[in-house]
């Protein structure tokens, strides 16, 4: 009887179509087990050969085109750059974050990066660089000029905290 | 249900919360670039496997306390598909089939999930990033989701070394959506390791910490004889420090669970216990001994109703609600506060129950009373129960009698002290009379050990 029962529910919810990109961009996930892959994954990517600065590259791709999926699916809303950055570092990494001004210049500090939570040995380019270059093609789609973006410290590194730099020709409001 | 519960509730304030989609991203950008790098989508998917192999057997040493409380066979580790998962990803896994295939000749059948939803496959394909053809990859292979079936493999093999059987698992995904199937589709053949074609992590025996405390257990008897407003004190501390959040926002995450918790204590009790040298569960690879752990166990559930009288069954729901008195939110305090004294007792038992069943007692077929069960007279006869008793004097069987029987006694008395453990925290607690009859060391947690560590000697001369 249970049998045929729960055959009953597979046979239905295989008419039901798999989730959407819209009822995953509504939900959450851990992020233990996916940060611990990104680590093995750059370590796998070092066993290559693969430099550093191409390292970087590939990184700030990813970050790139994750931020295109997302932005498919949701916005990012605020009556200021500050609150539009806080919006987005809350909303897509839970992390409560600090911002420094500096003219134009606009420092981080997120003291719980989600992809960064442990420090790496032999590790020289740190994690969250996926993490700056989603955040810049973030502000770039909402209007801002970034002219560039980058981690200048990170837990994974062995500092105590991440900083992520983001540095805007101009402020649009 | 205990540990589904457990590791869900855990599970959320242990682990650290992103956006789903952007965790699919990600798994699609690591996809993609290993593509670009291997050139290969075959070659890919072995290296994205492996990655999530290595990524679980990372987490896992850091959750060996949670994994310890999975049962001990890999068909039942297998039964906790969606609590592996609920791990792995924090989020539930929806509607699954699991279907054992019997294959002649093995020890265990194959097992193949139908699942109904995969959130890695979630919206794959509506982009023009999404660029990784799974048609490419070879059948031996798993497709899109290879990452995936690392993480879950590996979680399952990372339990069954934690619990020393020799058997692994090799998963594979059998049926993709992205490669247009309507279902994901895992298949899992059960081999013994030493057939096992992957690299065999072991673990670090220094990596195997106490169960949930670092204080040693050692020190329980400190902490028991206290007043209650130092257990308290103990208690806000703990959560304090190894959790940074304070008591009220940890209690708000089982609000409306409350028996589930009374379930949890009796359950956490006996893994406890079982952590300082896995005691209960090696006593357990004994089928004679796990049976007469299970008669105890039924026998003190009697004991509880016959000998404790209802108002010290109502002394300790008030220790349990004086105990959650600011550090709980109101509304679960008059929750637990609504809770029948007796029903404590029940939960607590099933809570007990549950670990024990975990660690190999198999209640469900027990006999009726434990002499029948134990069939005394084939136990205390000099039937051989090593390889060499065909070569035993009689004065050498006669001393196998007689350790058998200290066998059982010690057994009896470290199940009786482990059940009455609670009362002593409740009495002690509450009456000072009592403490002084208890610190005396007649139910103390050394004695409890000293009587583990007696079982385990007599089981290791009676092999």
């Amino acid at each position: 009887m249970q049998r045929s029962l729960s055959s009953i529910i597979i046979k239905v919810t295989q008419i039901m179509p798999n989730y959407t990109r819209g009822e995953l961009a509504n939900n959450t996930a851990t992020m233990n087990q996916m940060r611990n892959n990104l680590y093995h994954f750059l370590r796998y990517l070092m066993s290559k050969g693969v430099t550093n600065q191409q390292i970087l590259v590939r990184l700030q791709r990813m970050g790139s085109n994750i931020a295109k999926t997302i932005l498919e699916e949701r916005e990012f809303t605020g009556a200021t750059f500050e609150d539009k950055i806080v919006s987005i570092y809350s909303e897509m990494f839970n992390s409560k974050i600090s911002i420094t001004e500096n003219s134009s210049q606009f420092v981080i500090e997120d003291k719980k990066c989600s992809l960064c939570k442990y420090k790496r040995e032999n590790l020289s380019v740190a994690p969250c660089e996926v993490i700056t270059s989603f955040v810049e093609e973030i502000l770039i789609r909402l209007g801002y000029t970034v002219n560039k973006s980058h981690v200048s410290k990170s837990i994974a590194l062995g500092d105590i905290s991440c900083i992520h730099t983001y540095d805007l020709k101009e402020r649009d409001n | 249900m205990v540990i589904r519960f457990l590791v869900g509730r855990t599970g959320k304030f242990f682990g650290r919360t992103t956006n789903l989609l952007f965790f699919t991203s990600l798994y699609r950008e690591m996809y993609k670039e290993l593509v670009d790098i291997t050139n290969n989508e075959t070659e890919a998917s072995q290296v994205l496997k492996n990655i999530g192999i290595h990524g679980a057997f990372e987490s896992g040493k850091r959750q060996i306390a949670v994994l310890r409380m999975f049962p001990n066979d890999p068909v039942k580790i297998m039964e906790y598909l969606d609590v592996i998962w609920y791990v792995i990803f924090g989020a539930k896994l929806d509607e699954y089939e699991m279907i054992k295939v019997p294959l002649e000749g093995t020890d265990y059948p194959d097992l193949v999930f139908h699942i109904s939803k995969c959130p890695i496959c979630g919206g794959y394909g509506t982009s023009s990033l999404d660029s990784v053809d799974c048609n490419k990859i070879q059948s031996s292979e798993s497709y899109y989701a290879t990452g995936l079936v690392g993480m879950l493999e590996e979680t399952a093999n990372l339990i069954l070394e934690i619990k020393k059987n020799d058997f692994r698992i090799q998963m594979q995904e059998t049926k993709c959506f992205c490669r247009g199937d309507d279902e994901l589709e895992l298949t899992c053949h059960i081999v013994h390791k030493s057939e096992f074609n992957k690299d065999i992590k072991h673990l670090d025996e220094a990596l195997q910490r106490p169960f949930l405390l670092d204080t040693d257990i050692k020190s329980t008897d400190d902490i028991l004889s206290k007043p209650l407003e130092a257990i308290k004190e103990k208690l806000i501390s703990l959560i304090q420090d190894k959790l940074q959040m304070s008591t009220f926002e940890f209690m708000e995450y089982f609000q409306g669970y409350e028996e589930d918790v009374v379930k949890i204590v009796g359950f956490l009790l006996i893994h406890v216990f079982n952590e300082n040298g896995r005691v209960i569960e090696k006593a357990c690879e004994t089928e004679s001994i796990a049976k007469l752990i299970g008669h105890v166990y039924n026998s003190s559930i009697e004991m509880t109703k016959l000998t404790i009288p209802f108002d010290v069954l109502n002394d300790y729901k008030r220790l349990v609600v004086e105990l959650l008195t600011d550090i709980a939110p109101l509304e679960m305090i008059d929750r637990f506060n609504g809770i029948e004294p007796s029903d404590y007792i029940q939960l607590f038992y099933e809570g007990m129950k549950k670990a024990l069943t975990d660690l190999g007692v198999n209640f469900e077929g027990l006999k009726s009373n434990i002499w029948e069960e134990m069939d005394m007279k084939k136990v205390l006869s000099n039937a051989p129960n090593s390889k060499n008793a065909s070569e035993l004097t009689e004065e050498q069987k006669q001393e196998q009698s007689d350790l058998k029987i200290e066998l059982i006694q010690e057994v009896f008395f470290l199940l009786t002290g482990l059940f009455v453990l609670p009362s002593r925290i409740f009495i002690s607690s509450l009456h000072g009379a009592a403490r002084a009859m208890f610190s005396s060391g007649e139910a103390s947690t050394s004695t409890i050990r000293d009587h583990a560590l007696k079982v385990l000697e007599l089981i290791e001369k009676l092999k």
